[in-house]
């Protein structure tokens, strides 16, 4: 009996593990001037402007490479209307090599910039989005870039 | 007599250093005005041969949008332009078809962000040419009523008249298509949006990528995590 209960409890602990695995944890340098809140599955840094920076994994599924994914995110976005600001920058990420788009949508009476990158990383896609009223987000885009060259996949649990 | 002989002989001695005088003076005219001639008249000529009429619609982020659109304005006024319209999102312009790389430069100066410039030109030569004829044969048509007037009667002229007054209108209608198209053909148009106001508001379209769905500006800033 007693060896029952022990067998239930390790299967719950490798079914938490497994569903758990499938997170990667996002290493990734905080852009300067901006503070780092880490909630679940997700990183994000928060500028005191508001401006935010936000990074998730994705399993890359179905798998495939980077021109692919990146190529799936313009035609999107392009799609649905934003206006593409920044078309295709590459980046040389600690996880591989990644791209990134700056788009332009109205919001609030003003104008923003939103970016979108992909980092391709073997079985796991790091997908980063940041916005801000033009004037801020062009005074923090160098060190979010500089940020998001930082950015590793770990596999681990949150 | 002598007297006379003597105001001739002034007078000719008098003519040779006039005579130079105005040579020098024609050389002087002529040297000095001869290549702003020529380069007025290679202008004139150009307009001439232009029957393009070119719009830039521009889109560019600017910190000042008011100071901007000053900024703009004035620099189409300077150019030999106006503004048609100036507000914190817009301006609209006329400028010389010739300064459009200018206009391009002067955006890249004062915009933080250059998000797109688009240049069009639409040929009007086929427009022209059709009003200038469409002018002519009305002209001649006019012309021929005018000679019909004499040998007219009452009821003749009274006709010819009403004829001749709905074809000056006509042709008042096509001179001012015709001077519209020549207004085009030396200033262009430039539309400069100074923010993303004008835009449309992106839709939400699926894609067949679920992580792709969930990329989306609006439920990013309404914070959907």
């Amino acid at each position: 009996m007693r060896t029952v209960r022990i067998t239930a409890s390790s299967l719950a602990a490798v079914v938490l593990l497994l569903s758990l695995g499938g997170c990667s944890r996002v290493k990734v340098e905080l852009p300067d001037g901006f503070a780092e809140q880490r909630e679940r599955g997700l990183y994000r840094a928060v500028s005191p402007e508001g401006m935010r920076l936000e990074i998730r994994t994705t399993k890359n599924h179905p798998r495939k490479d980077l021109d692919f994914w990146s190529r799936a995110l313009k035609n999107h976005l392009l799609e649905e209307g934003y206006t593409l600001v920044t078309d295709g920058e590459s980046f040389e990420a600690g996880a591989g090599q990644g791209v990134l788009y700056e788009w332009g949508a109205p919001y609030s009476n003003e104008s923003y910039i939103y970016l979108t990158a992909v980092v391709v990383s073997g079985g796991r896609i790091a997908v980063a989005e940041g916005a801000g009223e033009h004037t801020v987000y062009r005074s923090y885009r160098e060190e979010i870039l500089e940020s998001l060259g930082t950015l590793e996949l770990r596999g681990g649990l949150w | 007599m002598r007297r006379h002989r003597s105001n001739d002989g002034r007078s000719g001695s008098f003519r040779a250093p006039m005579f130079l005088l105005c040579l020098s003076l024609l050389a002087t005219v002529i040297f000095a005005g001869g290549p702003r001639a020529a380069a007025q008249e290679a202008q004139e000529a150009q307009e001439e041969e232009n029957y393009l009429h070119h719009t830039l619609s521009a889109t560019i982020l600017v910190a000042d949008p008011e100071r901007a659109g000053e900024r703009l304005a004035e620099w189409a006024e300077e150019e030999g332009g106006y503004f048609l319209l100036k507000s914190t999102d817009r301006v609209l312009l006329r400028f010389p078809y010739r300064k459009m790389g200018e206009l391009r430069s002067f955006l890249e100066d004062i915009a933080e962000e250059v998000v797109d410039v688009s240049p069009q030109a639409v040929d009007l030569r086929e427009q022209i040419l059709g009003l200038r004829s469409k002018i002519r044969s009305r002209e001649e048509i006019l012309e021929r009523n005018m000679s019909y007037i004499d040998e007219a009667d009452v009821e003749g002229t009274l006709a010819i008249e009403r004829e001749i007054t709905q074809l000056l209108a006509e042709i008042e209608e096509l001179k001012g298509r015709l001077r519209k198209l020549n207004v085009d053909r030396v200033l262009s148009r430039g539309d400069v949006a100074l923010s993303f106001m004008q835009q449309t508001i992106p839709e939400d379209i699926p894609s067949s990528f679920g992580w792709i769905n969930t990329l989306d500006f609006y439920a990013f800033m309404g914070g959907r995590y």
